[in-house]
């Protein structure tokens, strides 16, 4: 029997598509194991890592929703879920509100991720939450968060966009929020998570040369450059110098974690992260002079920044 | 077929909601697994159970649920690969009229075949996802799906 491949992949996929669809519509029956009361507080209180986030998340989802409960996932609308759940690195895109963001700017953000088909799902850190969760990155650096107070961090909303191509209309309808200060692609969730989450567009190991991610120039780099990130939340320098052409840029860290990425637009999705990797990626740099800063939470704040000058 | 698609969330709020949305779509997802759907139903039963007991450690429990499914079917083919499912009986007589042999074809290879032939063409998975999922190579999978393909002809054929 010689068929065509092709054709018996769509008999099959007929063959399945009709037995799944002739199982009946049931509600679901009630679940054999009743869910105790243990549910879900011990697990916000584990995944939140202190108490403290999770009173300020509990306060965040009030604040926002005006309720104390999160939203059912309903078709398409997107879910919020607990900050701990969608750290900044796994988010495909981060809002961050204006210092000064008044309650009804932050509403309609809100209101506007809501309603968003493209988002899967979303957390809110209103300032408490955000000065936990920076405590909670720091704890080792007493220096750094001792100074550091909830007035003085944004509030942030970070989305899960499963489609690629809907990640940079999204970011352009919320830049017109007036409370918004920055909105940018973040890292996305790991490679093998999203598949096991379903994205029919799964997302790249990292963003590097992948499907949602940044494409590399193809042809060997005309110059190098290696920029060091230090403990202490800086660069190794304040100004680069580099000739034009393609760039290999290499992170190197001093200590501790850190990433790198151009303000420019066109260079987005062109994160480095050292140590984890990718610690190496080339740009094509034309004449001129580019900032470079480090993305992850209170980096940049704390002056990891640095520009780069083409010639 | 995008109302029963599995909903592309990180995670529900609550094991509640995500037991009210995934029941169906994993219930199907196991029926296409096992030929059964009493046997359907319990394994997704025993899955929420799992999940239910490992909920404070379980990170992404879409995932966790949907590889819980996946695992616990292969469980149930080793145990009951004798009793030969019939997917026919619970197919509606409004089908193709070689859809119940095709199904019957796939209730006898090997389960990783079957899984990998479910994956594909039902839950419309890319190969690399499906690799990772059954923690095999692309490659691997290419030829699970082409022996899978290739047998199911071979019955039809006779």
């Amino acid at each position: 029997m010689t068929e065509p491949a092709a054709g018996m992949e769509e008999r099959v996929r007929t063959a399945l598509r009709e037995a799944a669809l002739g199982l009946p519509e049931a509600t679901a029956p009630a679940m054999r194991h009743p869910v105790s009361p243990r549910g879900s507080a011990p697990r916000l209180l584990i995944a939140a890592g202190t108490a403290v986030a999770v009173i300020a998340i509990a306060v965040a989802a009030v604040v926002v929703t005006g309720s104390g409960h999160t939203s059912k996932p309903g078709a398409g609308a997107p879910v919020m879920v607990a900050a701990s759940r969608l750290p900044t690195l796994e988010a495909d895109v981060l809002v961050f509100m204006r210092v000064d963001a008044t309650q009804a700017q932050i509403d309609a953000v809100n209101s506007q991720v809501r309603r968003s088909r493209a988002i899967s799902a979303f957390t809110f850190l209103d300032k408490q939450a955000a000065l936990a969760e920076f405590r909670q990155i720091y704890r080792n650096n007493p220096d750094l968060t001792r100074n550091v107070t909830a007035d003085a961090l944004p509030e942030s909303f970070r989305l899960l966009v499963p489609n690629c191509g809907a990640q940079q209309s999204l970011i352009d309808q919320l830049s017109r929020q007036s409370g918004a200060d920055r909105i940018q692609p973040g890292a996305g969730l790991p490679h093998d998570i999203a598949a096991r989450l379903a994205y029919r567009q799964s997302l790249p190991p990292d963003r590097i040369d992948g499907h949602c991610g940044y494409h590399q120039p193809k042809g060997p780099a005309v110059a190098t450059l290696t920029i060091t990130a230090l403990p202490t939340l800086t660069f190794d320098s304040q100004h680069y110098t580099v000739r034009s052409g393609i760039v290999e840029i290499t992170l190197a860290t001093g200590g501790g974690i850190h990433q790198l990425a151009f303000d420019d637009s066109k260079y987005r999705g062109f994160v480095l992260t050292a140590p984890s990797g990718p610690t190496r990626g080339k740009v094509q740099l034309k004449p001129g002079t580019y900032t470079i800063y480090d993305p992850i939470l209170g980096h940049r704040q704390a002056g990891e920044q640095a520009t780069i000058k083409v010639t | 077929m995008d109302s029963f698609e599995v909903p592309r969330v990180l995670d529900a709020p609550s094991l509640e909601d995500l037991y009210g949305e995934l029941y169906q779509p994993m219930l199907r997802l196991a029926y296409l697994l096992t030929g059964s759907r009493p046997v359907a139903e319990d394994v997704v039963q025993d899955c929420f159970a799992r999940l239910h007991r490992h909920w404070d450690h379980v990170r992404y429990p879409t995932g966790y649920l949907r590889t819980s499914v996946v695992n616990a079917c292969r469980a149930h083919h080793r145990r009951a690969h004798r009793e030969q499912a019939h997917f026919s009986d619970l197919v509606r007589s409004e089908v193709t009229p070689e859809t119940p042999l095709i199904l019957d074809a796939l209730a006898g290879l090997a389960y990783r075949q079957r899984a990998a032939i479910v994956l594909r063409y039902w839950e419309d998975w890319p190969e690399a996802d499906i690799a990772e999922f059954l923690r095999c190579r692309p490659a691997t999978v290419r030829s699970l799906v082409a022996r899978g393909l290739k047998a199911l002809r071979k019955v039809m054929a006779e």
